[in-house]
């Protein structure tokens, strides 16, 4: 019967069974290292997102009217207070601004089977979501409420954008 | 026989020492994440105790206005904060758009020169001219 350390055989196992378990190792080792710093930058975007939401509920697109509002008479009234080209074009500038870089944003309003949408980018598809959801109500004079939902949504943008 | 032996030795030493060096080096780097992380949670905190507490615009009758920021109160941040054991210092800026260009005030607090930062934009409410506009709190942070 030949003998596997006469042939070296038994040597060159070891060494591919070393080489393996170092190369493995390294791997797991160096790879996980930034899953922190990872769920950091999402804590982030999280926090950013709410306070995008009281931002555009207590500052001002038109004296006296929080763009929340705004958006939430778009859907609900016919004749809104701000027109609605003006507060997409208002809305698109600020998400700009205030998006953190390679991020975008979308909102929907919804009453009802009622909808009023906006992304920026407008053509950028979305995926990573991070979302918050927000209600604006409108007191009516019977004493009813009319509720409107807002998503925020922001999102990883390609590397086009 | 003793070549081969010699061989062998060779090589484990070889995959041990580099094992050795795989291992300090993911160390170190563990620990840099770690700082960064910590670096960058603190940063969030310090924007959210301004943007709620510190530079929060009071009205006539004196109520406060969380996430309102009032940009007069700018300039009494203190440029060091302590949070969890750890001494940081901070410079704060405000940016907003005003004729379609962005503009800023501040930057408020001393840069901390090469040392390891960490930057935060929160979107906050400026108060200014009777209007409030959408405006970013940036707030870079150092360790001290």
């Amino acid at each position: 019967m030949v003998r596997l350390s006469q042939r070296g055989v038994s040597d060159i196992i070891v060494v591919v069974v070393m080489f393996i378990l170092i190369v493995i190792s390294s791997a797991v080792i160096l790879g996980r290292s930034s899953d922190t710093l990872d769920a950091s930058s999402r804590r982030k975007d999280e926090l950013r997102m709410s306070y995008l939401y009281r931002t555009l509920n207590k500052s001002e697109v038109a004296p006296g009217v929080s763009p929340v509002r705004a958006i939430a008479e778009q859907v609900v009234l016919e004749n809104p207070s701000v027109n609605e080209n003006y507060l997409r074009h208002w809305l698109e500038n600020t998400f700009d601004f205030l998006s953190a870089r390679g991020r975008g944003t979308e909102l929907v309003a919804t009453y009802g089977n009622e909808n009023w949408k906006l992304r920026v980018p407008e053509s950028a598809s979305a995926s990573d979501n991070i979302t918050f959801r927000g209600t604006f109500g409108f007191g009516e004079s019977k004493g009813e409420v009319l509720e409107v939902d807002i998503l925020f949504r922001t999102f990883e943008l390609d590397n086009e954008f | 026989m003793n070549v081969s032996r010699v061989l062998r030795i060779l090589i484990t030493i070889i995959f041990v020492m580099a094992f050795i060096g795989v291992t300090i080096s993911a160390y170190k780097r563990e620990e840099r994440m770690n700082a960064l992380t910590t670096l960058s949670d603190a940063s969030s905190s310090v924007a959210v105790h301004l943007a709620s507490e510190e530079l929060v615009w009071e009205d006539e009758r004196g109520i406060s206005h969380p996430e309102v920021v009032d940009p007069s109160k700018l300039s009494t941040i203190d440029g060091s904060w302590s949070c969890m054991g750890e001494n940081y210092l901070l410079q704060t800026y405000l940016l907003y758009i005003e004729d379609g260009r962005e503009r800023m005030i501040g930057p408020f607090g001393e840069a901390g020169g090469e040392k390891m930062s960490c930057s935060f934009s929160l979107p906050v409410s400026l108060r200014r001219e009777g209007g409030v506009y959408p405006a970013k709190l940036r707030v870079i942070l150092w360790y001290d």
